[in-house]
């Protein structure tokens, strides 16, 4: 199990580091793109934090993009 | 700029106002030499003097993002507010109010469309070039405005307790005293089309720009009708619609835009401002007003 | 929402240098935001052959969500949410294998009833460069009590194409499971959580940007589920997750595409992989439809056995399918409506698990879920 992830999780950090090498300079007048709604890590915060909480009373897994916030009787 | 210009201040301190105001004329100067197509070494000069030589010109900050800007608008308005469309006013002259001119022969429009289209343009990363000779970009429909704005920005950081700048017609109130002093509002009339001594109505402004934008004050006479000088990019005509359009937004440059592009829109012009979302005021031809202004 | 129209020039306008000569990425909201959603979901039946005694119906759940986020000042945000969870149903209870070798489950008898409702307050200080944020919020059901706060950091470099953010927070938790003295149940429990993570942000071109972060955490206490017969855990759990998120606009289709992969890992045993790919379509000016897939495959718990074990024998014991290898694939479509400063969404999803769906090998369970979700929100905008 842990090999699995392991084959999973070299690939990523190549391709992290190699997203993050071909980074380009954006000029403020630039950014209109990345302004967008759509463009956000969240764009809707409560669908997000709804499936947050429905998938973590129903698989064992939590956490990822933000510290954990509080507790619930539900797993 | 080509159009009247007026400061206003409140407050009794005749020595920083007066300062101030030297200052506001100054950056008001400092554009118009930037962009005045009128002037041989703006910015508009030698971009346009490199059309269809396959020249690329590297444009500064301000530059551009003044050229993103319009680009914003061209693709916000479909086509229709377009900066390269400046040529076609060789066409429908403005100066001649004698009736005695015929309208433009078709062949003529659609040679003089092939010289625009911000569509052509190669405008990437703070380089621009126009690849059509006689190709020619002209930054009117938006500088006018941006100084507004950039007066309201610098009197704000000199302090400015309230103000107002009034360019050509178009209106941008400021102040960094507004809010904390519980300031009255500034009182503007929406000038009447038709009758150009009384103002349409009259609107208390605390903050922000009111821009207008219509035919009512030129146009060209062809066998007794009016043609505007408001033109469309994409057929050559002048546009039909509204005599007036008003927008009230916090940026001058953005009611401007606002009040541009409604009129180029022509009948569409009310609904799009509508969705738009910013308060407005259409007076049509026959004086009917419409809009969301109180 | 402001227009699409109007949101693009405004932003382009913004970007002048006459008008907003100090430009700044974290500002406060300029708006107050009220957003309200109602969800509903229900799990499917749990299939008649794997049923051993009780009630096959599963749970069926509402929730409803308030959110408030607000401008204070010039340099305050404040976001104010709380939410009401209405729960009724039947879960599984203990699992047996009877003589034919198939799995039985047998479910709770009483359909229960319950109600949990959380408030949660947030502030944060919007600085040159980053922001600081504050929040504390509590949870309440009739046998569970949780009290949480956390702080973090953010900070912007690089002209503001990178940011770099982390935060800690805290939870501790009371449990009194009901009819405790009925089922031979324990009282009085507690658990303690702390969590850390770390996050970084950078712009790739005007087109795309990408976010990576670690998150650690660690419960202490009471980890069993009181409500499963034989159920025995491990008094401490530590969690770690590694997201991944990649943001791409595609100018031609006018939409951007989401990629979201978590890898987790943890030290009960269980390791997973979650891949989420969705779509903002944008239709029109006031329009989105958005279709999402979301993957998610785990491996079973070290001490998870498909029967419960009563011998007493293991010390670490259950059969909750919450601790099985399993996958589940969910498809959703949400349709997004803004019109002048309101906003109307609509989401359906459909979630579907599967032993065979996951790469992992390990103990199955009969009893894990399907089910189907729909949720209305509305969001206001002034």
């Amino acid at each position: 199990m842990i090999l699995k992830l392991k084959l999973v999780m070299f690939p990523l950090i190549a391709i992290v580091a190699g997203v993050l090498a071909g980074c380009e300079s954006v000029e403020a007048w630039e950014r209109g793109t990345l302004a967008k709604p759509e463009m956000a890590i969240v764009s809707d915060s409560l669908e997000a934090a709804l499936n947050d909480h429905i998938y973590f009373s129903k698989e064992a897994s939590n956490g990822g993009h933000s510290a954990t916030g509080g507790g619930c009787g539900c797993n | 700029m080509g159009s009247p210009c007026a400061l206003f201040f409140r407050g009794n301190n005749k020595k920083f106002n007066s300062a101030l105001a030297i200052k506001l004329e100054s950056e008001i100067k400092r554009l118009e030499n930037r962009y005045s197509r009128f002037l041989p070494d703006s910015i508009t000069t030698q971009i346009n003097r490199l059309a269809g030589t396959g020249n690329v010109m590297k444009v500064d900050k301000e530059t551009a993002s003044l050229l993103d800007y319009a680009q914003t608008c061209y693709k916000q308005s479909e086509g229709l507010f377009d900066i390269t469309s400046g040529s076609l006013r060789t066409l429908w002259n403005y100066q001649d109010l004698s009736d005695k001119q015929s309208l433009p022969d078709e062949s003529d429009i659609q040679l003089a469309l092939e010289k625009i289209g911000w569509g052509k343009v190669e405008f990437h990363h703070g380089s621009i070039c126009l690849p059509v000779a006689g190709m020619e970009i002209d930054f009117g429909g938006i500088v006018k405005e941006y100084a507004a704005d950039c007066v309201a920005t610098l009197a704000e950081r000199e302090g400015c307790v309230s103000g107002m700048v009034e360019l050509g017609g178009d209106i941008r109130i400021f102040g960094v005293g507004i809010e904390t002093e519980k300031m009255p509002p500034w009182q503007i009339g929406i000038r009447d089309p038709f009758n150009t001594g009384h103002p349409h109505a009259l609107i208390d402004l605390h903050y922000g720009a009111l821009a207008t934008s219509g035919d009512y004050e030129r146009y060209t006479l062809i066998r007794g009708k009016k043609y505007s000088h408001i033109l469309n990019p994409i057929t050559g005509w002048p546009v039909e619609g509204y005599s007036s359009v008003s927008v009230i937004a916090d940026q001058c440059v953005l009611a401007g835009t606002a009040a541009s592009l409604a009129v180029l829109k022509g009948e569409n012009g009310e609904q799009w401002l509508r969705e738009l979302g910013l308060p407005f005021l259409c007076i049509d031809p026959q004086g009917k007003a419409t809009g969301t202004i109180q | 929402m402001k227009s699409r129209s109007l949101l693009a020039l405004t932003a382009s306008a913004l970007a002048l240098p006459g008008i907003a000569p100090i430009a700044r990425a974290d500002t406060p909201p300029t708006n107050t935001n009220i957003a309200y959603r109602v969800s509903s979901y229900e799990e499917d039946k749990l299939p008649e052959e794997f049923l051993f005694a009780g009630s096959a119906e599963r749970y069926d759940i509402t929730i409803h969500q308030f959110q408030l986020v607000t401008p204070v000042g010039e340099n305050y945000g404040l976001t104010l949410s709380t939410s009401v969870e209405s729960m009724s149903g039947a879960s599984p209870w203990y699992a047996v294998t009877p003589f034919d070798g198939e799995q039985g489950i047998v479910m709770s008898g009483a359909t229960i009833h319950e109600k949990r409702r959380d408030y949660s307050v947030g502030l944060r200080r919007y600085l040159d460069n980053g922001s600081l944020g504050f929040n504390v919020g509590t949870s309440k059901e009739n046998d569970y009590e949780s009290w949480n706060g956390g702080f973090d950091i953010q900070g912007d470099f690089n002209n503001e194409l990178t940011t770099l953010a982390g935060g800690v927070s805290f939870s501790s938790d009371d449990i009194n499971p009901t009819d405790a003295s009925l089922y031979n149940r324990v009282t009085d429990q507690s658990k303690r959580t702390s969590s850390a993570f770390i996050s970084v942000s950078q712009v790739i071109n005007q087109n795309s940007l990408f976010q990576s972060s670690v998150n650690i955490t660690h419960h202490n206490g009471f980890l069993t589920d009181p409500y499963k017969l034989g159920d025995s855990r491990p008094e401490s759990r530590t969690q770690v997750a590694w997201s991944n998120a990649y943001r791409r606009f595609i100018s031609d289709l006018d939409g951007a595409l989401h990629l979201d992969l978590r890898i987790y890992d943890d030290d009960f045993g269980i390791n997973s992989l979650t891949f989420d790919l969705s779509w903002y379509q944008n239709v029109g000016n006031a329009f989105q439809v958005i279709p999402r897939l979301r993957y998610y495959s785990q491996s079973a718990a070290d001490f998870f056995t498909p029967e419960n074990d009563f011998s007493g024998l293991p010390l670490f014991n259950s059969s909750d399918y919450r601790l099985s290898a399993y996958g589940a694939l969910s498809g959703a479509l949400q349709v997004q409506a803004s019109i002048n400063d309101m906003t109307i969404s609509f989401v359906l999803e459909r979630y579907l698990s599967d032993d065979s769906y996951s790469f992992y090998d390990g103990g199955k369970s009969p009893a894990i879920v399907d089910f189907t979700r729909v949720s209305l929100g509305l969001g206001y905008s002034f």
